[in-house]
């Protein structure tokens, strides 16, 4: 019958509740029904008064039932595995971004969007720290509207997403230069189209929460879907059609909105190995200006390098791809220590590691060739991820977040490089990575963020609620049921709550014990809890109790005598009254139970801590 | 039940005034009188066995007497005997001690054993039969037997089935330091046993001794009871465990005492109370038990216990 439900009320969780309920409800009264009926076969006497207790009983537990459901957001495993994972890995928040952000007047309103991404910190602790469930967790989807085969129609360069690029090398990371906003209407070229060696590819993003604010695209963005803030670093004089801003994107630093949902149209260069090995025109003043630049940490024996690498080849084509394939030939790993805060990322990278990932790879590169005379940049983003051909779009996970370089070639613009190790030339077709069955099974998600932030500060009152309210009914179910019972067992129904209490308070007691040897013990119990001013306060009148409780126990025992049923009511009464007063003995009894246990655990730790000073000076 | 409470009280209070402190062996002697029983003290010389015998028959306001049994003790010194009347040349019973009302037989086992049967069959008969003649004994009859647990030397132990006719086993001990400086107070001047005034009648006493027959005893606390002696049998350390008329003792005691604290009903902690008392002295423990210093008190708190009370199926330890 649950099952029916859900099918047909999936999509509202009220109705499901109230369908719960119902259900539990019909259950509760046909099973009653049913018994009955066995009952009256066998001629069971007694059972008319029973039936009214259990409908009461099954009204309340329904409607307990049904508040818990209608409370509980719905949970799904992963997100608390997750969460879970980094917790005991580590978190996010904790990336140790090195450089100062504060240099960079960013200006306008959205600054605090990305302003912590300013700065490409190394190393990119976001993938080291954490574990591998972080890494494989979906941060955007893309897909290719217009194009029909993605898998194998689109370059190579398609699938590299960048949010950011960096101009400034530090030594120890990546600044921007300081940046203009200019705001962006829909539709309005950002970038200028004025080459045919560039391809315009549309692409539709749908990124997760932790992505959010930033855009990427595939190449320079030409327009958006969305009115967009972006950041120049230096501006484009005369709009989208100034000379002096060639294709290739110009020198956009990054482009922000805050929307998870967009569509991009952006500029992805296809300029053949020939014409680029033809660009040899001088470069613009604002690129030399800006990306020639190298700080006074970069050694000479890094310059000496570049220069090695490079000599004999020709063209700067040329030289750009020797300093990429020398690079490669690095081995890639993603273990390894944080850099001395006082080497040169690069050097290091070069002379001592000769391992690393993309962004040693990256950084590495931009030195080696800013040291020949290169204009180079460091680019942020992510690459390439898992093609699913059954809907036809690309799964990105944190994993494939990676750093690459582009190069500025006269005529052109900028031309991506891929110095790391572990991926495939940009050139090079890539094949389309099947996926793996776990993602071919997902279900397919049509809702715009994929990764829904689960709320846990939902759960934990709502858990609360449940327990306190379900504790509640139960006390009030509980007494409700004592008032209609007979006197006699109501008696001895009292005294087997005041046993379960007095193993709570470790009175002690046997099954060797009478009434009176019990109450004995538990008074005793009890005077100790009476002592303290606080005490007496909350205890009073408890000795009186208990004598009352007791004494009608033993007559409902061993008296021939029957109690009268008027005696429920001052009974039920005097049980209310005492167990207040003993609830609070068992919580004070616990809470200094555990505050002792606490003592002596710190006591041992400190007898350890002291053995072991000991043995370390023996 | 309160007239039997009120009653009770106030012969406890009365022989108080010369037993001091010691209101459990005041009390099981009370019940012994009240369930037509016998008592059997058993304790060290000077504790007060006689005054506590003679205080109940000063306060009772009936005959008392006392037997010092020897060895050289004959039946006839206890029952009477007829002797020839020359004047009136016919046989006239001359009635011993145990015609009296309240019998202290002091020292019981250094008697022979053919005066010990003699007394106890009086006590069980309630009657003698000397010459043909059978005489009835007074009512209410209470025998007060005491015995010297430390003395072997010439005594000769009451035989097993002697003793289970003995209602209750009393024990008084030694009393505290403030209670024997007080003892000494009270008798610096005059005896406080020549101050005791009777508090009740003979009547009064038979109407009690039917009276507790009335109370009433719950099918669980028989259950109990029944247990209770049954396992005396089981136990490893005993060699022959407590009778049928253990139980019927421990019921009739625990009436009586649940009577003298005005409930017409026997409640689990009556039977605990007496179960020392009315079941000890009809244990024979094993040899082994008895090498090794087990004394019958320690068996019955052990059975005690472990047998679960009647009063809900309550889920302890």
């Amino acid at each position: 019958m649950l099952a029916i439900l859900m099918t047909y009320t999936l999509e509202k969780r009220f109705t499901l509740v109230i369908l719960l309920g119902a259900g539990l409800t019909l259950i509760g009264l046909v099973n009653h029904e049913v018994r009955h009926k066995t009952w009256m076969t066998r001629g069971v006497k007694g059972t008319e008064t029973i039936r009214e207790r259990v409908y009461i009983a099954v009204f309340f537990f329904s409607v307990y039932i049904m508040s818990f459901a209608g409370l509980m957001p719905s949970i799904r495993i992963n997100p608390i595995a997750d969460r879970f994972e980094r917790l005991v890995y580590g978190s996010e928040d904790a990336e140790g971004e090195e450089g100062p952000a504060g240099s960079i007047d960013v200006g306008g309103l959205n600054n605090e969007l990305y302003a912590i991404d300013r700065v490409a910190g190394l190393p990119r602790q976001k993938l080291i720290g954490s574990g591998p469930e972080l890494a494989k967790r979906v941060v955007m989807i893309v897909n290719y509207p217009t194009a029909a085969f993605v898998a194998s129609e689109l370059p190579n360069a398609a699938r590299y997403w960048r949010s950011y690029t960096y101009d400034r090398y530090s030594g120890s990371g990546w600044q921007s230069s300081p940046t203009t906003e200019i705001r962006y209407q829909p539709g309005e070229e950002i970038s200028s189209l004025n080459s045919d060696t560039v391809e315009v590819i549309t692409q539709e993003f749908r990124l997760s929460n932790s992505v959010r604010g930033t855009t990427f695209s595939a190449g320079p963005p030409l327009t958006l879907d969305h009115e967009a803030l972006v950041s120049w670093r230096t501006i484009p004089d005369g709009g989208s059609s100034g000379t002096s801003q060639p294709s290739g994107g110009g020198d956009i630093f990054a482009v922000a909105f805050d929307s998870i949902v967009y569509q991009v149209r952006s500029l992805v260069p296809t300029a053949s190995d020939d014409q680029l090995r033809d660009s040899a025109d001088p470069y613009p003043v604002w690129v030399a200006e800006r990306y020639l630049q190298l700080p006074d940490s970069v050694p000479q024996r890094v310059r000496d390098l570049a220069q090695e690498v490079t000599s004999g080849q020709p063209t700067r084509y040329d030289q750009a791809k020797a300093i990429e394939s020398f690079l490669r030939s690095y081995p890639y790993t993603l273990e390894l220590p944080t850099p001395p805060q006082d080497r040169d990322v690069a050097d290091y990278f070069l002379f001592d590691l000769q391992t690393g990932y993309c962004d040693y790879y990256a950084t590495s590169m931009v030195v080696l060739a800013r040291a020949v005379g290169l204009p180079a940049r460091l680019v942020v983003g992510y690459v390439g991820g898992l093609y699913d051909p059954g809907n036809d779009y690309y799964l990105v996970s944190e994993a494939d977040a990676h750093t690459w370089v582009e190069i500025y070639f006269s005529g052109y613009g900028w031309i991506p490089f891929e110095p790391t190790a572990a991926r495939n030339l940009i050139d090079e077709q890539a094949q389309a990575l099947p996926l793996p069955p776990e993602l071919a099974n997902l279900p397919r998600s049509e809702e715009a963020g994929i990764e829904e932030q689960f709320p846990y500060w939902q759960l934990v009152p709502a858990l609360l609620l449940a327990v306190v309210l379900g504790w509640m009914i139960w006390n009030r179910m509980d007494l409700e049921r004592m008032r209609r019972m007979d006197p006699a067992n109501l008696a001895l129904a009292i005294y087997q709550r005041l046993y379960r209490y007095g193993r709570w308070m470790d009175v002690g007691h046997r099954k060797s014990d009478t009434f009176f040897e019990f109450r004995e013990k538990l008074l005793k119990a009890l005077e100790r809890y009476a002592n303290t001013p606080r005490g007496a306060r909350k205890l009073a009148g408890y000795q009186a109790e208990i004598a009352l409780l007791t004494k009608f126990a033993v007559q409902a025992n061993f008296s021939s005598r029957t109690l009268s049923s008027h005696l429920n009511k001052s009974l039920v009464q005097t049980w209310q009254n005492l167990r207040s007063r003993l609830r609070w003995v068992v919580w004070r009894s616990w809470l200094s139970t555990l505050v002792s246990w606490l003592l002596i655990w710190s006591k041992d730790r400190n007898r350890i801590q002291i053995i072991e000073d000991g043995a370390a000076d023996g | 039940m309160d007239e039997v409470k009120d009653l009770t009280t106030k012969i406890v209070k009365n022989i108080e005034k010369v037993i001091i402190g010691k209101r459990r062996a005041v009390q099981l002697v009370v019940v012994g009188l009240i369930c037509e029983g016998h008592v059997l003290i058993e304790d060290v010389p000077g504790v007060g066995k006689t005054m506590l015998a003679r205080s109940l028959a000063r306060s009772l306001n009936c005959s008392f007497s006392r037997i010092q049994c020897t060895p050289d003790m004959l039946p006839s010194d206890i029952t009477g005997v007829d002797i020839y009347d020359q004047t009136s040349n016919e046989f006239k019973f001359m009635p011993g001690p145990i015609l009296s009302q309240i019998v202290l037989a002091d020292e019981i086992n250094r008697a022979t054993p053919k005066t010990q049967s003699a007394l106890l069959e009086a006590m069980q008969e309630r009657q003698v039969t000397i010459g043909g003649q059978t005489h009835l004994l007074p009512e209410p009859f209470m025998v007060l037997a005491t015995q010297n647990p430390i003395e072997y030397e010439g005594t000769f132990p009451l035989p097993e089935a002697q003793l289970d006719r003995f209602f209750v086993k009393v024990s008084i001990g030694y009393p505290t330091t403030l209670e024997e400086m007080s003892v000494i107070e009270n008798q610096q001047l005059v005896h406080p046993i020549e101050s005791i005034e009777p508090v009740t009648s003979t009547d009064k006493i038979l109407a009690v001794q039917r009276r507790i027959r009335e109370v009433y005893i719950a099918e669980p606390v028989k259950k109990y009871i029944v247990e209770i002696t049954q396992e005396t049998r089981a136990a490893e350390s005993v060699y022959l465990g407590a009778s049928p008329r253990g139980s019927l003792a421990l019921a009739r005691a625990s009436q009586a005492w649940a009577a003298m604290y005005g409930r017409d009903y026997v409640i689990p902690d009556d039977v605990k109370m007496l179960a020392e008392a009315t079941l000890g002295h009809r244990v024979i423990l094993s040899s082994s038990a008895r090498l090794q210093e087990i004394r019958t008190g320690d068996l019955i708190r052990d059975i005690l216990r472990d047998i679960p009370v009647p009063g809900g199926d309550f889920k302890g330890e």
